[in-house]
């Protein structure tokens, strides 16, 4: 479909998948931790409905040796609730023209209340060096990193829709203990905010 | 002109095993819906050293009913979607009698070996979600191609067909309903 209303990329950058968060890491109860790395949430009473069209991450390990680990992913997941967090940058794609609406909140760290899993994926927390190819080199190629992306190329496919009162998060989730992750990923988020 | 409602299932823990319905989506014969594939991931999730082997994963229409397996869920791509048509079925490991012939619409190739961080082959390019993509037929086409289609009484099954009982994959299908 078209895309319907002001158009904005929501993004974090070199986002820790461990350290310097107040909430989070958060215990899960399987053995496994989460961060909320990225989260989008359209809360009751804003008037606008919320479409996001693309969700894309790089490994941005860079420069720094880590041992990374298997059995880690990404996750995105819809929510109904969403708290605190650290602003996340916003980019209109009118630059002169759009504004971010003061009630969408687009966070970082958040603490959220997820529904339903959309997708999940496998990833690497390695580090990438320009003198190899192996898993994690491949993380930073754009093009084979996008997580989501429905409605753009395909008229009778939706986006992933969020009316009043619903939300979206990018969740990494690893075992306990998990690896020292110093730096973490770049995520993005392409969305729309439309009255209908 | 609005889209269809669409929905997206995903299955994380699919045991390989020979000649096993992997994933499976059946549009039953009361539906009064019809359902479109527009596209399947799969994705190696062994993690564990195991000896992989090849698998061979034939797309397949049926029509008679499925029975057995495991019920998969299928999840909105928009909150305000009206309920998936009750008719609907998505499963793992449920048993299917296929046509003789069998109509098989395209077949891919993967491996179960196990990934590792500090390596790369067939057995990992699926992590790259659009690496795992093996089948969009008319997804970005305009209308041009169809989409597979599933009239009520018709299905459309994943199977392995090789002898292959190694390793476990995740694989999700977007579909829409109309």
């Amino acid at each position: 479909m078209a895309m319907v209303g002001k158009a904005f990329t929501a993004c974090a950058l070199s986002a820790s998948l461990r350290s310097g968060y107040s909430s989070n890491p958060i215990a899960m109860p399987d053995g496994l931790e989460f961060v909320d790395v990225l989260s989008l949430y359209n809360p009751v009473g804003s008037g606008l409905t919320m479409r996001i069209y693309r969700i894309r991450w790089l490994n941005s390990n860079t420069g720094v040796a880590v041992t990374g680990t298997a059995a880690n992913r990404l996750e995105v997941w819809r929510t109904d609730a969403h708290y605190e967090g650290a602003a996340a940058a916003i980019i209109p794609w009118v630059w002169d023209r759009d504004t971010l609406p003061l009630k969408i909140m687009a966070s970082c760290n958040a603490s959220v209340s997820p529904t339903v899993r959309m997708v999940r994926t496998t990833i690497s927390t390695d580090e990438y060096a320009p003198g190899a190819y192996t898993y994690d080199e491949a993380e930073i190629i754009p093009d084979w990193n996008v997580l989501w992306t429905s409605g753009i190329d395909n008229d009778d496919v939706q986006p992933l829709t969020c009316p009043e009162g619903y939300g979206v998060t990018l969740r990494h989730v690893i075992p306990v203990p998990q690896v020292d992750t110093p730096v973490g990923i770049d995520a993005w988020m392409d969305f729309t905010l439309g009255e209908t | 002109m609005a889209a269809l409602e669409t929905w997206r299932a995903n299955y994380s823990s699919i045991a390989i095993a020979s000649n096993r319905s992997l994933f499976s989506i059946y549009n039953g014969a009361a539906s009064a819906t019809t359902i479109k594939v527009w596209r399947i991931w799969a994705s190696n999730r062994q993690t564990a050293s195991v000896t992989g082997l090849v698998i061979n994963v034939h797309l397949l229409r049926f029509t008679a009913a499925p029975s057995g397996g495991t019920a998969i869920t299928p999840v909105k791509y928009d909150s305000g979607n009206a309920a998936l048509d009750a008719n609907v079925s998505v499963l793992y490991n449920s048993t299917i009698t296929l046509p003789t012939p069998i109509v098989l619409f395209g077949r891919v190739i993967l491996s179960t070996d196990e990934y590792g961080i500090g390596s790369i082959g067939s057995d990992a390019w699926g992590f790259m979600s659009p690496l795992g993509l093996i089948w969009d037929c008319g997804y970005g086409s305009n209308g041009t191609i169809q989409p597979i289609t599933l009239n009520a009484g018709e299905g459309l099954d994943l199977r392995n067909v090789r002898t292959s009982a190694v390793g476990t994959y995740s694989m999700s299908m977007e579909f829409t309903q109309e």
